[in-house]
């Protein structure tokens, strides 16, 4: 047994320990400090770094200074940087590998500050590309240009159907006369008639034979009765078709001589605001701001999910297999008989600095296994009589204790905020910037099974806009612009509904009326000097082909005549010579 | 520095027998294949220092098979899942997950498992056929290795002979 014990083994065992040990203690902070920096940077997307991680061991502890977080859409700024985290952890349910914080404090938060280098990672670069694509399906549309362009331009980019129209229609009368011109060659009449009238004569011959060539004249006259009725159908079908043919190119004509008209009236409303979207100026002018920042609260929803959700996958029975935030391999968890999450911060207090001043909070139950918990995640925000604000409050739930009622919401609550310099819009054409004004904000928004219902509702008071406008903005922009500037107080209501991945917004104000009425004034006079121009330059192109489609047509219409003409030809022929009498009660020519 | 260095290497090769660095390797297997922070590891870093194993065979061994690791992981961790999930053994795997020691352990995770079984079901075989290559090795090849150019000039050197002068310290 002494040939295979090796006594100073243990020795060596405790020296390797003891070394282990000593290196944990020396790294330790370090590592804390690079598996929080890494894990962050996976999470949101953008550094997240971190200057000094420092763990106690007596009483069991960790605090965290200098935590620097940068906001992936812009990677030169912060999107929130904390100077103080401290918290303690739960010795006994350490040993279980589950490490509980009961309360943590924040001192220092602060929001967007900047940074001395860029926070950006390379392939995480979705930023202001995306939020651009996401803008027209969100608010529906394009925006417009608030410029009209000019008459040459719209018809040198449009092809006006009614002028190819109106060039095809001389042609057409033409190739149609032809064809009716053959067709009354073929037609019963003069020559049917001269022989029409000599089978009369015959008859009136006949006639004087005796009552053989009576009865032999009836029946001729029955026949010669059957082909007049035959020949004089085809005459009026002919008549009919004719007349139709005819009307057919009157409506053309006259659709021709109208077309000037509703053509410059269908361009110019193409190519300026509709009275739809003269009812809605604001939505165009701060719907993609309210986009934009929408789009970022819900991208920063998304990315923080793993802090209060996780991904789990049911083997049946109590197991459940997990993958953890990090390292390898699937962790399997079975049932505890004292179930407890294996992360979990109960309490989170600090202070929030902002530019209206500092305000007190405090985040609740933050931990990926909300149903093991029980309870969700919550929080709260408020301060009163601040620098720049009256009051503020924002709180909300992140509710994921049961996955298939899972609902996150958040209220929010500004009174008085005086907004200085806030950019309201940015476009080619002009932007607004409220240089100053007093807020009061007011926003309610929950997301539920995938779909997302919002209310945003905000009151401008003592407001003064300022729009620059660029030097080539025609009279509308100006119209808009003079009437903002006028503006001093404003209220503006946004809602959005759908599917996360699929929602729209409608924002309304009374801005709207105010807007539409300046600028439809504005526009009235722009759109009439432009309908005016484009009717003169269609009319122009349509003349021509106007003159020669009336011409054929005047050319057309005397075959109308000669069949009108032989119809009463081949009547009075019927009434004359077929239906007169005899004393006898036969009829007779 | 070179006496030193001579010292610890003639304590890491102290134990030749063919049992002794078969047994290193068996145990290698276990540090190599697990992770290596991990809490079953401290008791095998523990034996392998007290049983008279081949101590330089037990730390080239582990740092071989945790390369060879890396390629085996999902392997494992199938292996893993398919003893931790079913139902039969959950009554089991239960009450070991509410034993702080078994918690610390990780014997939960799919890798730690799977490749803890491999190990230990691979320990004895590897034992013998351990046992075997190096009795075969030092029939057939041993002198043939000893006779070429690279063990000459290392048998040379100045950092050999010191190696040799140390050598029966520990014994």
């Amino acid at each position: 047994m002494r040939r295979w014990i090796r006594w100073q083994g243990l020795v060596a065992f405790v020296v390797f320990v003891a070394s282990v040990c000593l290196l944990w203690f020396v790294f330790a902070d370090l590592a804390v400090e690079k598996v929080i920096e890494g894990a962050g940077t996976r999470i949101v997307g953008a550094k997240v770094e971190l200057d000094e991680a420092d763990i106690q061991l007596f009483p069991l502890g960790i605090t965290l200074r200098g935590l620097q977080v940068t906001n992936p859409n812009e990677p030169m700024t912060n999107a929130v940087e904390i100077t103080r985290i401290a918290g303690l952890f739960d010795g006994v349910e350490l040993l279980r590998r589950k490490a509980i914080i009961e309360e943590m404090s924040m001192e220092g938060v602060r929001f967007s500050t900047a940074r001395k280098s860029s926070g950006a990672i390379k392939g995480r670069s979705k930023g202001e590309k995306s939020e651009k694509m996401s803008l027209k399906r969100i608010l529906g549309t394009d925006l417009p240009s608030f410029v009209l362009p000019k008459a040459e331009e719209i018809l040198a980019k449009e092809q006006l159907q009614s002028v190819e129209l109106a060039k095809a229609l001389p042609a057409e009368i033409k190739e149609e006369q032809k064809k009716w011109k053959k067709e009354l060659a073929e037609l019963p009449g003069e020559e049917r008639i001269e022989e029409y009238e000599n089978r009369i004569e015959k008859l009136k011959e006949m006639r004087k034979t005796g009552p053989e060539g009576i009865f032999r004249a009836a029946a001729e006259l029955k026949k010669l009765k059957q082909d007049i009725e035959s020949d004089l159908n085809k005459l009026t079908k002919a008549e009919q078709d004719f007349n139709s043919t005819m009307k057919l190119f009157k409506e053309r004509l006259a659709q021709a001589e109208r077309a000037p008209v509703d053509d410059a009236n269908r361009l110019a409303s193409k190519y300026s605001l509709d009275s739809q979207g003269l009812a809605n100026l604001t939505r165009l002018l701060f719907g993609p701001r309210i986009a934009t920042w929408l789009e970022r609260g819900l991208s920063w929803h998304e990315r923080l999910e793993p802090l209060y959700e996780r991904v789990k996958k049911e083997y049946g029975g109590d197991a459940e297999v997990v993958k953890p935030l990090r390292g390898k391999g699937l962790e399997v968890r079975f049932r505890e008989y004292k179930p407890l999450p294996d992360f979990l911060i109960r309490e989170v207090k600090g202070s929030v600095s902002t530019r209206g001043g500092d305000m007190e909070g405090r985040i609740e139950n933050i931990t990926p296994d909300q149903d093991i918990l029980g309870k969700p995640l919550t929080f709260l925000f408020s301060g009163a009589k601040l620098s720049l604000l009256q009051s503020f409050r924002v709180d909300g739930t992140l509710d994921h204790v049961s996955r298939l009622t899972a609902s996150d919401r958040i209220n929010l609550k500004l009174r008085g905020y005086q907004a200085q310099q806030l950019t309201l819009t940015d476009s080619d054409a002009f932007s607004v910037k409220l240089a100053k004004g007093l807020a009061d904000l007011d926003l309610s928004s929950i997301v539920s099974n995938g779909a997302i219902d919002t209310e945003f509702a905000a009151v401008l008071k003592s407001a003064k806009l300022e729009v620059n406008t660029s030097v080539e903005s025609g009279p509308v922009v100006k119209a808009i612009s003079s009437t903002l500037t006028g503006v001093s107080s404003f209220s503006l209501v946004a809602k959005v509904s759908g599917n996360l991945d699929d929602y729209t917004m409608k924002l309304s104000s009374d801005l709207d009326r105010v807007l539409k009425d300046s600028v439809s004034a504005q526009l009235k006079s722009q759109i009439a000097k432009l309908e005016q121009k484009l009717r003169a330059d269609i009319s122009e192109r349509m003349s021509g082909p106007i003159q020669q489609a009336k011409s054929s047509l005047g050319d057309f219409a005397p075959l109308g005549d000669e069949l009108e003409k032989r119809i009463q030809d081949f009547i009075s022929l019927q009434k004359e010579a077929l239906f007169k009498k005899s004393s006898t009660g036969l009829p007779i020519p | 520095m070179l006496r030193a260095l001579a010292k610890i290497l003639k304590v890491l090769n102290s134990e030749t027998e063919p049992s002794q660095i078969s047994l290193a390797f068996c145990l290698a297997l276990i540090t190599g294949f697990t992770p290596l922070w991990n809490l079953h590891n401290l008791l095998v870093v523990l034996l392998a220092l007290i049983i008279r194993v081949n101590l330089s065979t037990f730390i080239v061994g582990t740092v071989v098979l945790s390369g060879v690791a890396y390629l085996l992981d999902p392997i494992f961790s199938w292996i893993g899942l398919a003893v931790l999930t079913p139902n039969p053994l959950e009554p089991l795997w239960t009450a070991l997950y509410n034993i702080p020691l078994f918690r610390l352990a990780k014997f939960n995770n799919s890798i730690v498992m799977g490749s803890l079984l491999v190990s230990l079901a691979l320990f004895f075989p590897t034992f013998i056929l351990a046992n075997l290559a190096i009795g075969r090795y030092r029939e057939n090849v041993l002198q043939w290795v000893r006779k070429s150019r690279v063990v000459e000039a290392l048998t040379a050197s100045r950092f050999y002979s010191l190696y040799e002068s140390v050598s029966g310290w520990g014994r």
